[in-house]
């Protein structure tokens, strides 16, 4: 069965890219806009992953992520970031996520923390 | 391409190119001074390289600025702008000074300048450029001190400037003890924005 990843971005070039390279290989891609959005979206289609931006308007993603794992401990969430927010990452990993990606970032490499999230036990 | 004929996902594209550019060039700066840099995060604009002057406090504003040409796949210029100010907060922080330690600008706080922003706009360059998989380089980097509308004047007299759109990133670099602003202005030629945007598939 495809598994379900739900793209978190205010950018929708963002959200564009990481939908392209992951489509592409039979994920069923959802798509939030901030981190409101992204809560209310990840409780109706329960996501297998779920992808966050770190910076967004409305609501951030580390809030998101803590919201997200309120509702559900073992939701798989991994960070996207851009350079110069190592503080936020680390932020982010104690309050649960997964891993990290930090902007700009080649396919494969998507591709390959997106497998590892996915067949690693939830945190 | 004028900024009022680009689409949304475009402009999107090239405001996530500044983000991460901006980036890049925090990180850059945290390797050179040994010492953790954050950023805030970065105020990006597409404005016409007409009002460039305006955006950066008025045509008679004291800027410093490092200018570059863009060799390899895309052709236009590239600049690391900031007031009298912060360059004599970046020079304290690039000598691990207390604040307010540096208080003029002579030859070698210049070379200083010089060689940090020529650091700072190749991070930001090689990360829109893996980005867009492109090459994009900074030609050796001229340093000028003067009216911003005065600098702009003389690149555009000495390289002949074709851009009609200047893409400018407001960054506020912050350590423990301080905080530096500058703008990186990176204007490529028309042509080879179509390229950028071609390459990153928003056409």
């Amino acid at each position: 069965m495809s598994r379900s990843v739900l793209v978190v971005d205010d950018a929708a070039f963002m959200r564009m890219m990481i939908r392209d390279i992951l489509s592409k290989e039979g994920y069923i891609i959802h798509e939030a806009v901030n981190g409101r959005d992204a809560v209310e979206k990840y409780l109706e289609v329960r996501p297998d992953l779920t992808t966050m931006d770190i910076t967004m308007p409305e609501m951030d993603g580390i809030e998101a992520l803590r919201k997200i794992r309120e509702h559900d401990p073992s939701a798989r969430v991994l960070m996207v970031s851009a350079m110069g927010q190592q503080k936020l990452i680390v932020e982010a990993l104690e309050a649960g996520a997964m891993d990290f990606l930090v902007k700009p970032f080649q396919p494969t490499k998507v591709l390959e923390t997106v497998k590892k999230c996915l067949q690693s036990a939830p945190r | 391409m004028r900024p009022e004929s680009l689409s949304e996902l475009q402009l999107d594209a090239i405001r996530e190119m500044g983000s991460i550019g901006a980036g890049h060039a925090a990180t850059a700066l945290a390797q050179i001074t040994g010492r953790p840099v954050d950023i805030d995060v970065p105020e990006i604009r597409l404005i016409p390289v007409a009002d460039v002057p305006h955006a950066l406090g008025g045509p008679e504003a004291l800027v410093g600025a490092v200018f570059s040409r863009l060799l390899g796949d895309v052709e236009g210029s590239v600049l690391f702008l900031a007031t009298r100010e912060a360059l004599l907060g970046l020079v304290d922080l690039l000598h691990s000074r207390p604040v307010g330690s540096t208080t003029s600008l002579g030859a070698a706080e210049e070379s200083v300048i010089a060689q940090t922003g020529f650091v700072l706009v190749t991070a930001y360059l090689t990360a829109i450029g893996r980005l867009a998989d492109l090459t994009i380089l900074p030609s050796r980097p001229a340093f000028a001190f003067d009216m911003s509308g005065a600098v702009l004047d003389s690149i555009a007299a000495e390289v002949g400037m074709k851009a009609d759109t200047a893409i400018l990133v407001k960054i506020t670099f912050s350590t423990e003890e301080e905080r530096v602003d500058a703008v990186v202005l990176y204007m490529p030629d028309p042509d080879s924005l179509e390229v950028m945007l071609g390459k990153l598939g928003v056409v």
